[in-house]
This record gives structure tokens, C-alpha cells and sequence, in this order.
């Protein structure tokens, strides 16, 4: 494939990125790779002496891990939803972050799963679910919905790459190995950049930006319908399915900016990633914010007002300072108003303070998984006659928190060497000249007399 | 003087274990090269519940310490009751087992004195020569199936027969009962033959046949030393039918453990799948294309 001069200077720049490993990375990974085997360590004790050293137990069986599942299911959402739709719609700046969003989305995705499966006690009976799996059963259909979900995000991440791998296959000189070269080779599977191929790949392309949108609000909505389907207080609601697609995309736009702010500073991408990625994306997740404050607010309310028995019990442990309370204002006051009152105001509207409050946005909706989870657990609807506290409050052990420190250990490396294999931005994309939508001659319609 | 004595024993001793070492390594390769293998034939006899007889016979051989079945073998089969006489011959297949079916009315245990059957193999270049023999008598097996005070009772009876007339009581001999399933024999009940006859009871809740509720019994005495095994089959419609429920009782219809998913619920999950999987396929399709467009444009 000939590569023209535009490209060429382009990968310029980005081939140190995946040329060097400097010093800072390597001992980045080193840190990484020492928790993520810390993870597996207790992965290791929790398999040999069982689920009795984590925390949960009859009552709350359900604890950090299926809060980190939800949480690593929604910021998937980055990638599926945003560059689908801005792709679907030729937005010219979505070039420099649609890769971050990519990687968002098929990381956090292989991730989410995976705390799933610890929290299962007989992992050697995983096999039952898929041979005596029930149709009739939520579970069953977010474990299909997750599956799909996995292959389309896989899917779209390759087409969004092909051209990118040709690029890279075609430009000698690159300081790589064979091995890599060779990868480089079988995954750009033959693409030339012809008339022909280029058309095939923009309409799968197409079909994958469309597709992969109905798919993802399908699976988080039926991963809300798990606990909205369950007659549990706090759980059993109508609003449950598009509450938590409003979340998922509220703290998949607060990743992307976290993970757009670090690469700009990272690789010096002020060139590529500006001021108005950050404004528009803020923007965005402060549309997000005031949704998922409404939500919240109606939620909550109807709760509140009609204070069936069980319901409140589980409000005012949210509301109280002394059991959830200072989280759950973390998480609803914090989480929700920072980030409108920061990125609303024009003047605070900084690169550094949107990253910043989505920081805190994205800790308080890891907040609000959490609050979703425990506290409804705790209030059974036929409590037992012995409730020792140690059965029915739930208190995280080390395992837990280690496994969930190894998860976003390994959602960093991943990307990291995602990043490492093909640029961050994608080289074929900014290269090109700017899209141009069609132009249709608008014709007169009401005739002079 | 001592020494020297002992010196010399040494020596001797010495010679010896390496000529004895030599012969048998020598010995041994001379076996491993030239020696025939030898051959072991396990036979089993089974009286069908439609009376047919089946000997099936198993050939193995020990190939370097391990035990091996032995494929496309040549097996003859031979009545030695009275005189030797060649019933059939057949060749094992790639599990070494050949089953020779004999007809219902093939006479077994004539006046009273057990048939005797054997299965000969000649030997090949590679393995020794083997035969087996077994001497059978003729059982004959009834199961009468029985309600007794709500419970489901299979009475069974066994007796020799001589001439085709049936004779002594088999006794001191284990009866089991399995309900043929998809893939095996499920065990729903066993008993012990007394004077010819066991009560045997089993559960009334087996799920049967999805319309009909058939149960498929087999009533069995298996490997017994002089007899071998003998079968009787018998169907009934024993089977519990599947629970049903009121057409609009959605609980329990979609309840976990309800063995059949609503249908518009697999309707709907089918055409989600399938409508997100054609796109899968299509894009592979596409994938494909281009893989073919950038060959064409290399050659």
C-alpha cells in the first residue's frame, strides 16, 4: 500500500509512542504487574479456602464484586455509544479520541465478566450455566447480551484498526520486531487501501457504528432488569433499565476524559486532543449529570413519599451519617452537582478541572453501584431469627479489595499496551482530509405567480 | 591368601552377571523382535427380552505392559455342546468387540445340560493363537408389573429351562430394573431371586415419554456365572406426565425451575440474536472481501 506524505508525517510523530518503552512506563508496568499479582494471589485463597474469606455471606451475596461488574459494564459504554454515534454522524473532531473510546469500551468489557466469576462459589460448575441455563431467568440474558456485547465490541474496535494496521505493516524503518511485524501483517488481512476495499470497510464500519448502539443500551438495560426484576426494596423499579444506561454513559464520558486528559499529558497530544474535545465531552457529561440527577431524584422520591416498610428501611440507611450516609451524599450531591457547577460555569470550564470532576464523577457512580448492591442486601425481606451482625452487615475483606485493585490495575496495563501495539490516535483518520457531508441543491418550493 | 580368594570370587562373580546381563538382553530382544504377542478373549452372553442371544466377545493383548484392544480380527464361533460345530465368524471392529447374534429359536441348554460355546481366534504373525469357552444355560425371565396398594410392584420370575419347558428356579441370584433413558439404562430398582421369584418396588414420580407417559423397563440378571445376562423389556405407561399448568398462570411458567421458557420469550431472544449475529456474519462476509480484494490486487 502506498502511503502518502500526510501519513507519513503523522505516524512520524506517533512512532515513538509505540517504538520506545522509556523508563516511566516500565516502572509503571512493574507497579501494574505487582498488584495485578497481589489480585491473583488472593484470587488463589479465596479459590483454596472459599467465598468464608470474603465478606459476603447469607444475606449480602452480592458485594465489590458485582458493584465493579456494573461499574466496568457501564464505562464500556465510552466507546460503543460515543463513537458509534459520532461516527454515524461524520463528526470531524471524534478523529484523535474515537481509539480511547475504543479501547474503553473492549477492555472494560473482558474486565466487567470477569468479577462475575468471582463471585461464583463452585467456578468448576461454570459449565452448568451454559448446560442447564434457563431462558426464563435475567441472569441467562445478560450472560447472552454480555457475550454479544463482547464479540461487537471486538468487532468494531478491528474494522476502527485495519487501516491503521496497514499503515503500520507498509512503513519500513519502524523499530519493531518480527513477531509484531508479522501481527501487523496478518491483521490488516491484505487491506491495499483501494477503491473497492475502502468501501467494504466504510460500510462495515457503518453497520457496526449502528448496530453496536442497540446493543449496548440492550445490555445494560438488562442488567439493570436483574435487580429490577428481583422484588427487593430498592431494586423492584420501573426506571431501573434506562437509570443505568444514563449511568453507563455518564461514567463511560467521565473515563474517556480521564483516559483523554492522561494521553495528552502522557505522549503531548495538544496537537491533536484540545480545549474543545474537553469542552464538548464535558458538555456531555454534564447533560449526563443533570439526567442521572433526575433519575435519582425521581427515584428516590417516590420511595421516600410512599414509605412502603421496606423501602424506607433501606432509605434511611442511606440517609443515615452513621450507616451509608456519607457516601450516599458523596455519591448524589458530590457526583452529580461538581460536575455541572464546574463544567456549567464558563470560567472554571479548565482542561484540568472537566478531568478532575470526572474523576470524582466516575468515583461517586463506583459509589452508587456499591449503594445499589449492599444496603438492599442487608434489608432481607424475611430476616432470619438469628441476625449476627457479622451475617447480615457486609464489610469488604483484603481478597475483595485486592481483586478489585487488580481490575483497575489491569484496565490501565491493558491500555497501556494497547497503546504500546497501534497509536492512540488513529494515523489514517487525522490524516485525511476533512469529511465532507453531501451537498444537496435545495430547490425552491412555492412558485412565484 | 585371603585376599586372593577374595579377589578371584570377585572376578568370577563379576563374568557371570555380565554373561547373564548379555543373555538377557539378547533374550529380550530376540523376544521383543520374533516372539508373538499373546492374545486374551473375554466372551459375554446375553439373552435378549426378544429371546435372541447375542455373544459378544472382546480381544486384547498386552503391548508393552499396556493392555490393548485389538482391531479387525478374525473370530469364529463354535457350538461344542455335542460335537464342534461352526456357528458363524465375524471380525472385531476398532474396539476390538464382535457380537454374534444368535436366532430366538437357537436351542440353549438342551435336556437340561448347559450349552457350551466357544469363540477361536487361529493367531496372526504378530499374535498367538487364544480361544475361550463358556457354558450357558437357558433362563427364562418374566416381569409381571403390578399396582399394590398404590405402589408401583414388579413381580419377576425366573426359571431354567429344559426343551423349551420351563424348569428349576433360578435362586441366590441378583435382579436389577432400569428404565431405558436417552443415552443409558437409569437403575430404578434391584431384588434377589428366592425359589425363582423377587417383589420388586419402584418410584411412581419417573418423568415418562412427553404424550404418551411410556416407560421403557428393563428387568436384567446381569453376568451371572451360569447363565450370563439375561434381559426382559417391557413398556408401560407408568411414566409421570409433566407437570401443566393453567395457560395464564405466569409464575409459574416462568418460574425457574418450569422446564419450558415462555415461548414469546425464546421468540423474542431468537430474533434479537439472530437479528445481531446476521450483522456479525455480514461484517465477517465483508472482512473476507477485502481479504480476497488485497490478494487480487498483490497478484
Amino acid at each position: 500500500m502506498e502511503i502518502d506524505n500526510k501519513t507519513k508525517e503523522v505516524l512520524k510523530e506517533f512512532s515513538p509512542q509505540i517504538e520506545n518503552f522509556n523508563r516511566r512506563f516500565k516502572i509503571l508496568s512493574a507497579i501494574l504487574i505487582a498488584i495485578m499479582l497481589f489480585a491473583l494471589y488472593a484470587f488463589y485463597r479465596q479459590e483454596k479456602e472459599g467465598h468464608i474469606i470474603t465478606g459476603m455471606r447469607d444475606n449480602v451475596v452480592w458485594g465489590l464484586y458485582i458493584a465493579n461488574f456494573v461499574f466496568f459494564i457501564g464505562i464500556s459504554y465510552a466507546g460503543a455509544l460515543i463513537s458509534g454515534i459520532l461516527h454515524l454522524l461524520k463528526v470531524e473532531w471524534r478523529k484523535p479520541i474515537i481509539r480511547i473510546a475504543e479501547f474503553i469500551t473492549v477492555i472494560a468489557t473482558i474486565i466487567g465478566p470477569l468479577y462475575i466469576l468471582l463471585c461464583m462459589g463452585r467456578l468448576d460448575r461454570l459449565f452448568n450455566l451454559v448446560l442447564y441455563g434457563r431462558i426464563q431467568s435475567p441472569i441467562i440474558w445478560d450472560v447472552i447480551a454480555i457475550t454479544t456485547y463482547i464479540i461487537g465490541s471486538f468487532l468494531f474496535l478491528y474494522l476502527a484498526m485495519i487501516r491503521d494496521l496497514a499503515i503500520l505493516r507498509d512503513t519500513p524503518g519502524l523499530k519493531i520486531g518480527k513477531f509484531r511485524r508479522w501481527s501487523y501483517k496478518f491483521l490488516a488481512i491484505g487491506y491495499q487501501g483501494t477503491k473497492e476495499q475502502d468501501k467494504q470497510l466504510e460500510e462495515s464500519i457503518t453497520i457496526m457504528s449502528a448496530i453496536i448502539i442497540p446493543i449496548a443500551v440492550i445490555v445494560h438495560s438488562v442488567l439493570a432488569w436483574i435487580f429490577g426484576m428481583t422484588l427487593r426494596p430498592g431494586w423492584h423499579s420501573t426506571i431501573f433499565a434506562p437509570y443505568f444506561v444514563i449511568a453507563a454513559i455518564f461514567s463511560g464520558t467521565g473515563v474517556l476524559i480521564m483516559a483523554m486528559w492522561f494521553y495528552r499529558k502522557m505522549f503531548h497530544l495538544e496537537k491533536y486532543i484540545t480545549k474543545k474535545h474537553f469542552d464538548y465531552l464535558g458538555m456531555l457529561l454534564l447533560i449526563m449529570a443533570a439526567i442521572y440527577g433526575y433519575f435519582t431524584f425521581s427515584e428516590y422520591l417516590t420511595d421516600w413519599y410512599t414509605s412502603e416498610t421496606w423501602n424506607a428501611r433501606v432509605l434511611k440507611k442511606m440517609f443515615d451519617l452513621h450507616q451509608y450516609g456519607w457516601w450516599f451524599y458523596f455519591s448524589v450531591l458530590v457526583g452529580n452537582l461538581l460536575p455541572i457547577i464546574v463544567i456549567g460555569i464558563k470560567k472554571l470550564r479548565t482542561i484540568n478541572n472537566v478531568a478532575l470532576v470526572s474523576a470524582i464523577a466516575v468515583l461517586a457512580l463506583w459509589v452508587k453501584r456499591y449503594l445499589i448492591i449492599v444496603p438492599t442486601l442487608e434489608t432481607p425481606l424475611l430476616p432470619a431469627q438469628d441476625t449476627r451482625m457479622e451475617w447480615v452487615h457486609y464489610s469488604p475483606t483484603w481478597v475483595e479489595w485486592a481483586l478489585t485493585m487488580g481490575g483497575v490495575a489491569f484496565f490501565i496495563f491493558a491500555f497501556m499496551m494497547l497503546s504500546k501495539y497501534v497509536p492512540i490516535v488513529p494515523v489514517s483518520l487525522v490524516s485525511k482530509p476533512v469529511e465532507k457531508t453531501e451537498e444537496v441543491e435545495v430547490k425552491p418550493t412555492v412558485e412565484t405567480v | 591368601m585371603n585376599k586372593k580368594i577374595q579377589h578371584t570370587i570377585i572376578k568370577k562373580l563379576g563374568r557371570s552377571l555380565l554373561i547373564i546381563l548379555c543373555v538377557a538382553l539378547i533374550a529380550g530382544n530376540v523376544s521383543a523382535a520374533g516372539k508373538k504377542l499373546k492374545t486374551r478373549i473375554k466372551v459375554e452372553y446375553v439373552k435378549k427380552g426378544d429371546n435372541t442371544k447375542q455373544i459378544k466377545a472382546t480381544v486384547s493383548s498386552k503391548v508393552k505392559r499396556k493392555r490393548v484392544t485389538l482391531k479387525g480380527v478374525a473370530l469364529s464361533l463354535f457350538d461344542e455342546t455335542d460335537s464342534t460345530r461352526l456357528i458363524s465368524t465375524a471380525t472385531t471392529d476398532k474396539k476390538g468387540i464382535t457380537v454374534f447374534t444368535l436366532p430366538a429359536d437357537y436351542p440353549v441348554g438342551k435336556d437340561g445340560a448347559p450349552s457350551v460355546f466357544a469363540v477361536r481366534f487361529d493367531g496372526s504373525e504378530k499374535y498367538k493363537p487364544a480361544s475361550k469357552k463358556i457354558e450357558i444355560k437357558d433362563v427364562k425371565l418374566t416381569a409381571d408389573f403390578k399396582i399394590v396398594d398404590s405402589v408401583y410392584t414388579i413381580e419377576v420370575a425366573a426359571n431354567e429351562m429344559v426343551n423349551g419347558i420351563p424348569d428349576a428356579p433360578v435362586s441366590d441370584v441378583d435382579v436389577y430394573v432400569y428404565v431405558k433413558r436417552l443415552f443409558s439404562l437409569l437403575k430404578v430398582g434391584e431384588g434377589y431371586l428366592e425359589d425363582g421369584k423377587a417383589t420388586i418396588e419402584i418410584p411412581n414420580d419417573i418423568p415418562g415419554e412427553y404424550k404418551t407417559h411410556n416407560l421403557e423397563f428393563v428387568t436384567m440378571i446381569p453376568e451371572a456365572d451360569d447363565y450370563g445376562t439375561v434381559e426382559n423389556n417391557k413398556t408401560i405407561k407408568w411414566g409421570a406426565p409433566a407437570p401443566k399448568y393453567p395457560k395464564y398462570d405466569n409464575v409459574n411458567q416462568r418460574a425457574l425451575w418450569e422446564p419450558r421458557a415462555p415461548l414469546w420469550m425464546v421468540i423474542t431472544l431468537g430474533i434479537l440474536l439472530l437479528g445481531v449475529f446476521y450483522h456479525y456474519f455480514l461484517i465477517a462476509c465483508k472482512l473476507y472481501k477485502i481479504k480476497q480484494l488485497g490478494k487480487n490486487e498483490r497478484a
